[in-house]
């Protein structure tokens, strides 16, 4: 690995910057005052789409993740 | 003062901030979970918004900055990961099985639920990218002819909903160890996620801003696939 740029140059200003990142998604999320009169009709169906699919996603790759650190770990111990 | 307003070039910035530092303080005295800073920040600007009677066009316009900040951030997340390079070489196979996981189950989840509520193509292919970055997301949704105001909207709710519920949902399926945590925060509900992920810990924070990078890109092509069925 070249050694250009140093941890410690960048550590600093992107921690600041990954710290304040949700902030940067309010002026799309405002958005909602236009797209409002499409969405208010299906309003119901949307957020269920939206949340069921959100823990879906979170469990499926959650488990799946833990399943294979965790049968690794076994392999490991057995050798 | 609508007009002031309107054409005050920091007006849009201003308030995002304002209200942003508000939703800060909201949770930091109230300490619930769901006193989400951005979702009240998100309420409070749409709530001025529609009082003043100032347009979303020109507060976009003049907000436009804050939004272009968030490709810089999206690469510092590569600094944590960096700093995390030996657990992610360890555990490498883990890591791309549980991304891939993810990202399939995304898009399945959505086919499902599309078929299920009869959406048709255009509805369907604007909550494709759902768990992804807006900026990867937003291209994903305009290429394959969906809404895209919608897209980002149901993109940034995503984002909430997993930073309000990852903790309790997590707990709740036993999913203990760090990566995995990491590993679903990141591609269930990308940046605004992964902000969590970070107050949970280093490599829960590291790991999670990996998923998002590994997640928009394989939902490119995942998406355009997926996108033939319905």
């Amino acid at each position: 690995m070249m050694k250009w740029i140093k941890v410690n140059q960048v550590r600093e200003v992107s921690a600041l910057l990954i710290s304040v990142m949700p902030m940067m998604f309010i002026p799309a999320a405002v958005g909602l005052i236009d797209s409002w009169c499409i969405i208010k009709s299906h309003l119901l169906t949307y957020i269920i789409v939206t949340v069921v699919s959100t823990f879906i996603v979170m469990a499926t790759s959650g488990f799946v993740t833990q399943y294979i650190i965790r049968k690794d770990k076994k392999k490991g111990e057995n050798k | 003062m609508k007009d002031l307003l309107q054409d005050s070039v920091y007006f849009g910035v201003l308030i995002s901030l304002s209200s942003y530092i508000l939703g800060i303080w909201i949770r930091k005295k109230t300490r619930l979970s769901y006193m989400n800073p951005l979702l009240i920040a998100i309420i409070i600007t749409i709530c001025f918004l529609l009082i003043s009677g100032v347009s979303y066009k020109s507060y976009s316009s003049n907000s436009s900055w804050i939004s272009y900040l968030l490709t810089p951030a999206t690469i510092c997340l590569a600094v944590p990961l960096y700093q995390q390079m030996e657990l992610l070489k360890k555990n490498s196979k883990a890591i791309l099985f549980g991304i891939l996981s993810g990202v399939l189950s995304s898009l399945v989840s959505i086919l499902l639920l599309a078929l299920l509520f009869s959406f048709d193509h255009n509805t369907y292919v604007t909550f494709l990218p759902k768990s992804i970055t807006t900026a990867i997301g937003m291209g994903i949704s305009e290429e394959l002819g969906g809404y895209v105001s919608i897209s980002v909207v149901v993109i940034i709710i995503t984002g909430v909903l997993g930073n309000i519920f990852a903790e309790g949902i997590l707990k709740l399926l036993h999913i203990e160890e760090p990566i995995a945590k990491g590993i679903a925060i990141g591609c269930s509900s990308h940046a605004v996620g992964t902000a969590k992920a970070m107050e949970m810990g280093a490599v829960e924070g590291a790991i999670s801003g990996l998923s998002i990078v590994v997640c928009g890109i394989l939902t490119v092509i995942g998406a355009s696939f997926f996108a033939l069925f319905l």
